[in-house]
């Protein structure tokens, strides 16, 4: 171990931080000018160009941003759906994979095969048929398209539910069933067991919903106070395209929460996306 | 005649017990399944079905369907240059975007996994960070860092005197598209370290010990064991990334809006400005645009498919 910050290693350790330094200092160059500009009058930032560091420091930005440009409204928004949306996931993929991770029922076996043609189909670009379907349901302009939508179709997570189901010892099941649970009862007792594939549903889903952009933007077109973060901040720059400043203030209160808590939790992003390719 | 019962009832019971539980049981599973069909139908099923059938028929404006059309949505994408455009577009997009990622995260990956570089978490963390930004909103923070008139990337190149007046960089078809697959590259860089790095662990640590010992210095280490080690999951990286660039759409809906004119459309940009952005709109020309190119990009899975399985053979032939 010693000889790891000696001599040839030491040496190769600042040649990289001299690369990575400067690299790393670019790469968050936007979120940094983003959080200056967030702090400068309006006329400033017009002004300032690339440099930071603003001549006065103002919190009207955000007032402006927060309660003006509705964006209290829109993190709530982006919030409730994502929130629902990975609820809904967790629990429908984990019934469903318990069902069919542990029973044998008329059409089980076709269901799963269905399940496992469509994981090699590209989700075509399933806007369309999406939108007539919300629209004959009457669920346009309601929050509920949106969050329908966010949760999908399901079909990879509660694989991975199957997947962990089945490696559950029957012994359990039957040490429950003497001792008088009933169905659902069975499944709460178990359901907690899976909590590594529910963390990765949990991230995958909540990244997914809210990181989606496309389903909200053309389902809450006429109804402005369901917008997302990501929709508001659009129509934001659509309306005061003058108002820079409210701008990057409206853009950091929209990415500042999920950086905070992909930093907490980063080990757990990093583990749910590389499960991706570990297969 | 009461013994008799009393005979026969236990196992009757027993028999009862075991059928109406099984039938409980079995009605259950259809409650708890019941869910998840509805959402994989309406989600999953419906989308592809409804894309078909759609792109045969004229919809009206309700989203119900009018007539049947025979190809004729097929023949008027041939006959939009746009629509080719948007097709050139988005496998220009892909390519050079895919060419740039994987080899500058796989870079990336490999040096922040040396046990002799401290810090690494720092730096880990500062190239995942615009992960979780929303690909929208990152196309808006480029448009303004951007912008020709006073953005910070202009200022700063006018500052050095590296321009004599600003860029447009969404100015042009090919400026534009390099614009977008840059802004794309910062935004998912980070997914694709992870990638790598979850494939670089899978070496195991005994055989760097013992290429130590044979005496590989770090470039043999890397060219000679690591690289022909992580083949296989190179193939599915390189699908995840492939798979990835076919659908952009965000960026470009935010930094260019597929302009100037149309100029840097790509295919789900197309299916959006003929879905959601006319009226009336058309959403025959639509699914056949999103049904060609789902067509097209499952032959690139296919391909890429054997591509696998094929290394994955040459690695069990060879042993691991």
């Amino acid at each position: 171990m010693t000889k790891l910050f000696t001599g040839r290693f030491r040496l190769y350790n600042f040649i990289a931080w001299f690369f990575l330094i400067i690299v790393i200092f670019f790469w968050m160059y936007p979120f940094i000018w983003l959080i200056f500009a967030s702090f400068k009058l309006p006329l400033d930032l017009f002004k300032s160009g690339a440099s930071l560091l603003p001549k006065a420091w103002t919190i009207e930005n955000y007032q402006r941003a927060w309660v003006q440009a509705h964006f209290s409204t829109y993190f709530f928004n982006s919030t409730f759906y994502s929130v629902s949306a990975t609820s809904l996931s967790v629990l429908i993929a984990g019934m469903s994979g318990y069902v069919l991770a542990r029973y044998q029922f008329p059409g089980s076996k076709l269901l799963y095969g269905f399940i496992l043609a469509m994981l090699f189909l590209p989700a075509a670009a399933s806007a369309v048929p999406v939108f007539t379907l919300m629209k004959n349901l009457k669920l346009l302009n309601t929050p509920y398209s949106v969050i329908l939508a966010m949760t999908g179709g399901g079909g990879f997570t509660t694989l991975l539910f199957v997947g962990y189901f089945k490696n559950i010892p029957h012994d359990m099941y039957d040490a429950a069933i003497v001792d008088g649970a009933n169905f659902v009862q069975q499944f709460m007792l178990v359901l907690p067991l899976a909590k590594p594939i529910i963390a990765t549903t949990v991230i995958f889903t909540f990244m997914s919903a809210w990181n989606e952009f496309f389903m909200p933007l053309i389902f809450t077109l006429s109804t402005p106070k369901l917008r997302t973060l990501a929709v508001g901040l659009r129509a934001f720059y659509g309306e005061f395209s003058f108002d820079w400043s409210g701008f990057a203030a409206a853009t950091v209160i929209s990415v500042m929460p999920i950086i905070l808590v992909f930093i907490l939790f980063q080990d757990y992003f990093v583990n749910g996306l590389s499960g991706a390719v570990k297969g | 005649m009461s013994i008799e019962m009393e005979k026969i009832s236990p196992l009757r019971r027993i028999m009862q017990l075991i059928f109406t539980r099984r039938r409980t049981e079995m009605i259950w599973c259809y409650i708890f399944i019941f869910p998840f069909v509805l959402f994989f139908c309406a989600f999953t099923i419906w989308p592809i079905v409804g894309t078909v059938i759609y792109s045969f028929t004229h919809v009206n404006g309700a989203g119900l369907i009018d007539q049947f059309v025979g190809f004729k949505n097929y023949t008027s994408l041939f006959s939009d240059s746009t629509f080719l455009r948007s097709v050139v577009n988005t496998v220009f997009f892909t390519t050079v975007n895919t060419l740039i990622k994987l080899p500058l995260s796989l870079f990336l990956a490999i040096l922040l996994t040396r046990h002799w570089l401290k810090g690494r978490t720092f730096f880990r963390t500062g190239f995942f960070l615009p992960l979780v930004i929303p690909g929208a909103i990152v196309g808006m923070i480029f448009t303004f860092i951007l912008n020709p008139a006073n953005g910070a990337l202009n200022a700063f190149l006018l500052q050095l005197n590296l321009v004599s007046r600003p860029i447009n960089f969404v100015g042009s078809r090919w400026l534009g598209m390099f614009t977008i697959i840059l802004v794309s590259v910062w935004g998912i860089l980070g997914q694709y370290m992870i990638y790598w790095m979850a494939a670089l662990q899978s070496v195991p640590e005994e055989v760097y010990e013992a290429a130590e010992i044979d005496g590989a210095n770090e470039w043999q280490k890397l060219t000679l064991i690591t690289l022909p080690i992580i083949r296989p999951v190179a193939t599915i990286i390189l699908f995840l990334g492939l798979v990835n660039g076919l659908r952009v759409f965000d960026l470009v809906l935010t930094l260019t809006s597929g302009g100037p004119g149309s100029q840097t459309y790509v295919v789900d940009y197309y299916i959006y400005a003929r879905a959601f952005t006319v009226t009336p709109p058309n959403y025959g020309v639509a699914s056949a645009a999103s049904l060609l190119f789902g067509t097209a990009a499952l032959i690139v899975i296919a391909i890429q498919g054997y591509f696998v399985t094929h290394s994955q053979r040459t690695i069990h032939e060879y042993g691991s």
